[in-house]
């Protein structure tokens, strides 16, 4: 078969098939959604709740090497991430931790459990190092990234602008809970500080409709809405997750 | 952007966008779910400034950026996507899956010789040679100067010429 590769064929969508595509996407488009630095963060937070299965890398229970060593084993493509400085901690516990790190996508957050984690970044925090992909402007008072790397335990993290002094997290099972507020690392160098929220949650799911007409489950964040409040108790911003 | 220009670009755009992902994947019905998805993040992205002249190459950009990830960007959306619709069936049923089938499998054949090419002068060949950008306005979707895509457009050509002088008789003819 002889082709052209500089006159490729041309294929249109039949005018009745544009038409109900343009309805739809006005339809789409009145549904309330959240401006595009609030859908980066959710992005992330769903990216990394996907991610579960794939991440287990197993290091003993150090778990700073763990992460540093699925990242260089799974670098990814163009887009992702790519570490600028290193890795550190956050916050730990006997077998989890929260660990920062600076990359060409702004600041990332891992939560790692043994053989386990949850990884996001390109949080749009004001303070944040720049993202180099997709030039998000860093504006928002706190980021979030949700995952359950471990058996019915949900992590909910992020990084909050200096002067967030609380974290409230609502899940969608009704639940409003306080966050822990931490320090960034010194070797870190940024003035962000991070939050963490460790509760019980299970994954919820939503049945919905795919382009032939099946019924799947997507799963649904965790997390309804996250709000950053100052000293003084005033809300600096409230994410909300559609 | 309103709600109402970004309908605008659909009306004027959305065919031009559907062959760009069509001939960059072979794939009508994913071309299809790619075009609304690069609709969709334009909403997600109205806070930019729009003129008439620039508005297609920066659609363009858009879809360029979810074909790069395709994946993430079919994700993302499959919520929205299966609101969007089942495909209605249409007159001349036949005749349009027959059409379909042939332009898959003629751009599948192009597409073979066209990604041994580097990603970046990929891109810049299908948004010149097959979309009809000039460099200049290739530059602007793709955020690199226009210097750049001259360059990268010049060494696509190249290296297909190249290869079409390697192969057998039954082969790629350049024009």
């Amino acid at each position: 078969m002889t082709v052209d590769v500089l006159d490729p064929p041309e294929l249109r969508i039949p005018p009745a098939r544009l038409a109900q595509l343009r309805r739809g996407l006005l339809a789409e488009l009145e549904r309330p959604q959240p401006r595009r630095p609030r859908r980066l963060v959710l992005a992330v937070a769903l990216l990394a709740v996907l991610a579960i299965a794939g991440t287990a890398v197993a290091v003993g229970t150090d778990l700073l090497a763990q992460q540093k060593l699925f990242h260089e084993r799974y670098p990814g493509g163009p887009n992702d991430p790519r570490l600028v400085g290193d890795y550190a901690y956050v916050a730990e516990g006997s077998d989890w931790a929260l660990i920062a790190w600076k990359s060409t996508r702004g600041i990332c957050l891992d939560y790692a459990v043994p053989a386990n984690g949850v990884s996001g970044c390109g949080f749009p925090v004001a303070g944040s190092p720049p993202d180099q992909v997709f030039h998000n402007e860093a504006a928002h008072a706190v980021g979030y990234l949700a995952g359950s790397p471990e058996q019915n335990v949900l992590a909910v993290a992020g990084p909050i602008v200096p002067a967030a002094e609380s974290v409230r997290v609502e899940l969608r099972d009704g639940r409003t809970l306080d966050a822990k507020v931490y320090d960034a690392p010194a070797g870190l160098g940024t003035p962000l500080r991070f939050y963490l929220l460790r509760t019980d949650a299970a994954l919820q799911t939503a049945a919905v409709r795919d382009r032939s007409g099946r019924e799947v489950q997507h799963p649904l964040s965790p997390v309804s809405a996250v709000s950053a409040y100052d000293r003084d108790g005033n809300l600096l911003e409230r994410l909300e997750v559609p | 952007m309103s709600r109402l220009d970004v309908a605008g670009l659909f009306e004027r755009h959305a065919q031009a966008i559907y062959g760009y992902c069509f001939r960059r994947t072979a794939d009508a019905a994913l071309a299809e779910d790619l075009t609304s998805i690069v609709f969709l993040e334009a909403w997600r992205r109205r806070d930019v400034e729009l003129t008439e002249a620039s508005a297609l190459p920066w659609l363009y950009g858009v879809a360029t950026n979810v074909l790069r990830n395709q994946r993430r960007s079919l994700r993302r959306h499959r919520v929205a996507l299966g609101r969007l619709g089942a495909e209605q069936p249409e007159p001349d049923f036949a005749e349009a899956v027959a059409d379909r089938l042939a332009a898959e499998t003629e751009m599948r054949s192009i597409l073979e010789l066209v990604e041994r090419l580097p990603r970046l002068e990929r891109e810049v060949l299908a948004l010149c040679a097959w979309q009809g950008l000039t460099p200049h306005q290739a530059a602007l979707a793709l955020g690199v100067p226009e210097a750049t895509a001259r360059t990268r457009l010049f060494r696509a050509r190249s290296r297909l010429r190249a290869s079409s002088e390697n192969l057998a008789p039954e082969g790629v003819e350049l024009s």
